[in-house]
């Protein structure tokens, strides 16, 4: 299985250990990991633009739809917005 | 003449500039009112820290990072192999270039005792050097103007440097080309070294010349006749050969050469190789003096940059060579747009056109804000605002070829820029969150400060009603702001609220105090409610809008489906929009 592992912008500096773990568990699972350049998902301006938010999310859904991957993520933030 | 007066005086220019450069690193800093250290005291620690560092076992890095970093360039090499074949073709091709050729009399002339610029190795490696300079031009203006990646910018310095370039190398080359096919040149030549004045010698030798060397001669043409052309190469032997191998292997000029050749001879005659010496020896010069004053300037601070970074650590080194390294770092910067094609929010900047979010543009911003400038109070607003939208993922940093700890300088000049107390709503999202993290490093009075500053900023401008004795009257209802919030799916669905006060028993931050109404002013009940009256106001102004975690547990737990927390949000983008534009209507959105 081929997923874009969307890494978060705060998660893999300020709490590496997710990254980390993330890495290692789905490695021994076998599922492969494409390094796509996703952005923000742009939660943290929801309260701030709302159509720059949504924005950014869209750009990476759009990258994830062209290159035909599903995208995971493992902060709550990316997910809370993704699932939108 | 002109040649020694320009010399001097872009030299003077130089060395001015330089000195001016390198003393802004020890004056400048970000803070606007305390200067935590006089450029005196910063400039002895730097000195300090330079000399414990020679005599330390840390000298090793700084060799392996000039090695590395510097003659490699593996940072830009990791970034991309195109920009790392460009950067190395200009950075070693034009260093060569100086060392043999600019500087022939003082070096290479006194290394090789030899030594004549139309000789080999050097008449072939100026060329070959000119070679790698060209292919990095090539590569420079591909890139900039025909593969054009996006947000990538190109100001008006980077044309300059780029045509500033062009022409010295450009006048360069067929300056060499010129003198190749110059018979003035080769009738001076003659004049000054050949040891015989027979008239069959001399047209012997200008007869080789013309078929071996390129020069092209008003008196003679091809063919010759086998016994002349013998003849003249005993004679070029005797008296050419010991300063002159053949033109062929200057090789870009060689061509050049054959392109003049049709128009050689006017061209001499008017004076083609004074006019192109002339050019190339000004534009060098001009390149000179404009060099400390344009992102040309790189080539001192960026390598600079790279080596003291690979020994300054954060914690470790002396707190005033920290702030040193940053004012460097600004001019190390040169804007080759690396940290902004990696921002993770440089999308935003489709839809919030504020330059300032972009790594490689904050930092233009930055140099304005250290050498205090006057800046008014929109230009600070927009630099603030572009500061604090970065979600500090640290990429601009790993990517930077010149080794800028980008995001460790915006965590410092955020703090500075807040301390000058422009309110910044940001501060009151999401993106503020770092400060929590990192909020062992700021001193606590400034770390509430900031959060304090929007909150009154909200308050001056959102200051209906302010005082509770006052009566609300039916005109003060904004039917702007309820038609708006209205005509949104998930706003609407404040319509649905009896006030049953379901979602504020649940909230989380109203639990969290023990007089909710004093701390917060409003709860979300309340602030549902104010939507209703058309009170935008009230809504704006009240903390719990901004307190709010975002739980969404007031909105799973309401029993008539009103989507508080997105209620919530449509309000707080309604009051930023506000606050960016106080004549406008609360309703409107921008």
């Amino acid at each position: 299985m081929k997923l874009a592992l969307q890494r978060c912008c705060t998660t893999p500096i300020f709490l590496k250990q997710y990254e980390t773990s993330t890495d290692a568990i789905l490695g021994q699972l076998g599922v492969q990991l494409t390094d796509e350049a996703l952005n923000c998902c742009g939660y943290p301006l929801k309260n701030y633009n709302y159509k720059a938010h949504v924005l950014a999310s869209a750009r990476n859904l759009s990258i994830a739809e062209e290159r035909k991957v599903n995208i995971m993520t493992f902060c709550n933030c990316c997910y809370g917005t993704l699932i939108w | 003449m002109v040649f020694d007066i320009s010399l001097y005086l872009s030299l003077m220019i130089f060395a001015l500039g330089l000195i001016f450069k390198i003393s802004t690193w020890f004056r400048y800093n970000f803070e606007s009112t305390t200067i935590p250290f006089t450029a005196r005291e910063r400039f002895f620690a730097a000195m300090g820290g330079i000399v414990v560092t020679l005599f330390s076992g840390r000298v090793l890095t700084l060799l392996k990072s000039l090695l590395l970093d510097v003659f490699c360039q593996r940072r830009i090499m990791r970034e991309s192999p195109l920009r790392w074949v460009m950067h190395l073709c200009l950075f070693w091709g034009f260093t060569l270039l100086l060392l043999m050729h600019a500087l022939e009399g003082i070096l290479t002339s006194n290394f090789f005792p030899d030594y004549a610029a139309t000789l080999n190795p050097f008449l072939f490696l100026r060329n070959f050097f000119g070679f790698l300079v060209f292919v990095g031009i090539g590569i420079a203006f591909y890139r900039r103007f025909i593969q054009k990646a996006p947000r990538f910018s190109t100001n008006a310095m980077d044309r300059y440097v780029l045509i500033l370039l062009a022409v010295i190398m450009i006048s360069g080359l067929f300056l060499e080309a010129a003198k190749i096919v110059s018979f003035e040149r080769y009738s001076q030549m003659v004049t000054d070294y050949a040891d015989f004045d027979e008239e069959q010698d001399l047209k012997a030798l200008e007869a080789l010349w013309v078929k071996d060397f390129g020069v092209v001669s008003p008196n003679l043409t091809a063919p010759f006749d086998k016994e002349l052309l013998t003849r003249g190469r005993e004679l070029n032997e005797m008296n050419c050969a010991a300063c002159h191998s053949r033109p062929q292997w200057a090789f870009i000029s060689y061509g050049a050469a054959s392109i003049l050749r049709p128009a050689a001879l006017p061209l001499d005659r008017s004076g083609l190789v004074t006019l192109l010496w002339t050019i190339h020896f000004l534009t060098c010069f001009v390149g000179l003096a404009y060099l400390p004053f344009s992102r040309m300037f790189h080539m001192l601070a960026s390598p600079l940059n790279l080596l003291a970074n690979s020994v300054v650590e954060k914690g470790k080194s002396h707190p005033a060579n920290i702030i040193t390294l940053q004012m460097m770092a600004l001019d190390a910067c040169t804007h080759c747009g690396s940290c902004t094609s990696r921002c993770s929010l440089a999308v935003v900047f489709e839809e919030i056109p504020n330059p300032n979010i972009l790594p490689s543009e904050k930092i233009a911003s930055l140099k304005a804000l250290t050498s205090g400038k006057p800046l008014s109070e929109h230009q600070m607003a927009v630099i603030q605002e572009g500061l604090y939208l970065c979600t500090n993922c640290y990429r601009c940093t790993t990517v930077c070829p010149a080794g800028i700890n980008l995001q460790e300088l915006w965590f410092d000049v955020r703090e500075a820029v807040l301390k000058r107390g422009y309110p910044e709503l940001l501060v009151l999202t999401q993106f503020s969150m770092y400060r929590g993290l990192l909020s062992t490093r700021v001193p606590k009075a400034d770390y509430h400060q900031a959060q304090k500053q929007p909150m009154t900023g909200i308050e001056a401008a959102c200051s209906a009603l302010s005082n509770p004795d006052d009566p609300i009257k039916a005109a003060q209802m904004d039917k702007d702001f309820k038609k708006q919030m209205l005509s949104s799916a998930k706003g609407s669905t404040f319509s649905y609220c009896f006030t049953c006060i379901t979602c504020t028993s649940g909230c989380p931050v109203v639990g969290s105090y023990e007089n909710p109404r004093e701390a917060l002013g409003m709860t979300p009940h309340q602030i549902i409610r104010t939507i209703a009256l058309g009170l935008p106001d009230l809504a704006f102004r009240s903390r719990m809008l901004w307190y709010c975690l975002g739980c969404y547990q007031c909105q799973d737990a309401c029993p008539q489906g009103v989507q508080v927390t997105d209620v919530m949000t449509e309000l707080k983008n309604l009051a930023v929009a506000r606050m960016k534009n106080p004549n406008r209507q609360a309703g409107e959105r921008s």
